[in-house]
């Protein structure tokens, strides 16, 4: 899977997920917290239904230190290589 | 409701033969009896350090640790979701000489342990909300605990055939009492939850008759209508609940009890039981009084901390002997509790957990420049929101400083004012009217 697949398919499942994102832009450089705007509980939901639908486990640990989307895209990309 | 000194005395309340704990190892659903419950307590090898810290993850190991160390050896809970350099300076204040709980975490953090300290106390302490400089070691025993526990059953009792899905940190006290002795001593059963990556899915697998949560997992959940049928009573406490998160969860057909208090008087001091869930009853052993400038003042002989661990002088200026000054602000009518806010400088988030503004906004200044003109206030939908007049491009510092803070302590959105930010002659922030430029 390509980076680009998998940041199309993180955005779709926010936009999904998540009420009022369904008109909004998410770049990679979207910041999580002042931008997108997600509080602690959506963060963890939305990281959970990533985490699920690539089949992989983020380390808790490596959730906090995530800024932007390409963060996250990094995370799913580095686990995804492990499962290879 | 009988009132119990130790842990072990209120599990004596429960049939052998009943199921106190289930939980998951690994994939597989296992439970464990209140007569195995009982018998592990009773064969749990003590350790040689007297101060044992416990890095808690509410598996069952973590919390047969707990109810088998209580009363023999000091124990400080710490939270091993909080940051490293947290838990080091926790570990060091309390002089804890054995850690135990995940094996990584034990290794990381083994240099700060202080293996020969004598310790003649056999207390329970856990640490308020807030930072490695402003999170307090508050001391609580076996019997202050068990008397939280007799004080919300008093009001609130359970079945037998109860049972409780328990996913709030058992290392804050009202997780602790709430989740884990509130059913227990009623032989009820407890779910352990699986963490909070399992949050949304343990109502579907452990379908509870009853839970705990804190007011940010309540709407959340509701919102997401993850509640069992089951469920018919969520207790909420440690936080503001906004009123739509309230009516979401009665129009599940839930009820809603609503609870006050503080880790200084080891969890609840009112509870909500009717309709109106800011209409507090107050619990059987407080005897409450509402001060000139609307503190509120509990006056109790069995749940109120020790004090601070190793600080007379913030102990003594709160509690003067069986008397605790709350630092929240209320009103009595009809002999019931109303929470009107807060005395001190202190954000309470939705989860439950406190923010201090002025060591907040200190390490602001000096990321933003001393003498800046900036505050920090709670936002309309929870979140925190950073007021900025006169500074432009701060955006990178802030995502860069919001890293060092848990989730929800983080800077959701900067608000730039175009006049001066409101202040009193002292130069204080005039927060309330900080609002009205959220709203602009």
């Amino acid at each position: 899977m390509t980076r680009e697949e998998i940041g199309n398919k993180i955005i779709e499942l926010i936009k999904a997920n998540q009420p009022g994102f369904e008109e909004i832009e998410i770049q990679e450089d979207t910041r999580i917290n002042t931008e997108a705007g997600f509080d602690s509980m959506t963060f963890v939901y939305i990281m959970c239904k990533i985490e699920s639908i690539f089949d992989i486990s983020i380390p808790k640990r490596r959730w906090e230190k995530m800024m932007t989307l390409g963060d996250v895209i990094d995370a799913v990309e580095k686990e995804l290589s492990k499962k290879k | 409701m009988e009132r119990f000194k130790s842990f072990k005395k209120l599990l004596g309340r429960g049939f052998k033969e009943d199921t106190a704990l289930e939980f998951f190892v690994g994939q597989v659903r296992k439970r464990m009896t209140y007569g195995e419950l009982n018998e592990a307590i009773d064969s749990y090898p003590l350790p040689k350090e007297k101060v044992v810290g416990l890095l808690v993850d509410n598996s069952p190991d973590c919390v047969l640790s707990i109810l088998s160390l209580a009363g023999k050896r000091q124990l400080v809970l710490l939270n091993g979701d909080d940051d490293t350099e947290v838990l080091k300076s926790q570990i060091k204040a309390t002089h804890v000489g054995v850690l135990l709980g995940d094996e990584d975490l034990v290794e990381e953090l083994k240099d700060c342990l202080e293996k020969d300290y004598e310790c003649a106390d056999a207390d329970i302490l856990f640490f308020t909300s807030g930072t490695t400089s402003s999170s307090k070691a508050v001391v609580l025993t076996e019997a202050s605990l068990c008397s939280a526990a007799y004080n919300g059953g008093s009001l609130l009792p359970l079945e037998r055939s109860d049972s409780l899905l328990a996913v709030l940190p058992l290392s804050h006290v009202f997780g602790f009492v709430c989740s884990l002795l509130w059913p227990l001593s009623f032989g009820a059963k407890v779910y352990l939850g699986r963490g909070l990556k399992h949050i949304f899915f343990d109502f579907a697998e452990f379908k509870p008759s009853v839970t705990t949560l804190v007011p940010q997992m309540a709407g959340f959940l509701a919102a997401k209508n993850l509640f069992n049928k089951e469920l018919r009573l969520i207790l909420i406490g440690a936080g503001e609940c906004p009123d739509s998160v309230l009516n979401r969860i009665k129009g599940l057909g839930i009820r809603v009890s609503f609870g006050y208090g503080l880790t200084e008087t080891s969890s609840g001091i009112a509870l909500s039981l009717g309709d109106n869930p800011r209409e507090m009853t107050i619990c059987p052993d407080y005897k409450v009084r509402i001060a000139e400038d609307s503190e509120i003042i509990v006056e109790s002989d069995f749940t109120l901390m020790k004090g601070y661990y190793e600080d007379e002088e913030g102990t003594s200026s709160v509690k003067k002997g069986n008397v605790l000054y709350t630092g929240d602000l209320g009103k009595l009518e009809n002999g019931h509790l109303f929470i009107t806010g807060r005395k001190k400088e202190i954000i309470v988030f939705d989860d439950g957990s406190k923010l201090f503004i002025p060591e907040y906004e200190g390490k602001l200044a000096s990321l933003l420049g001393t003498g800046s003109d900036f505050a920090i206030d709670k936002l309309n939908d929870g979140s925190l929101g950073l007021f900025v007049h006169g500074l432009e491009g701060i955006e990178d510092s802030v995502e860069k400083f919001n890293l060092q803070y848990p989730r929800s302590h983080r800077i959701a959105k900067i608000i730039h004012v175009e006049t001066p930010l409101p202040r009193t002659k002292t130069g204080k922030v005039q927060r309330y009217l900080l609002k009205e430029s959220e709203n602009d």
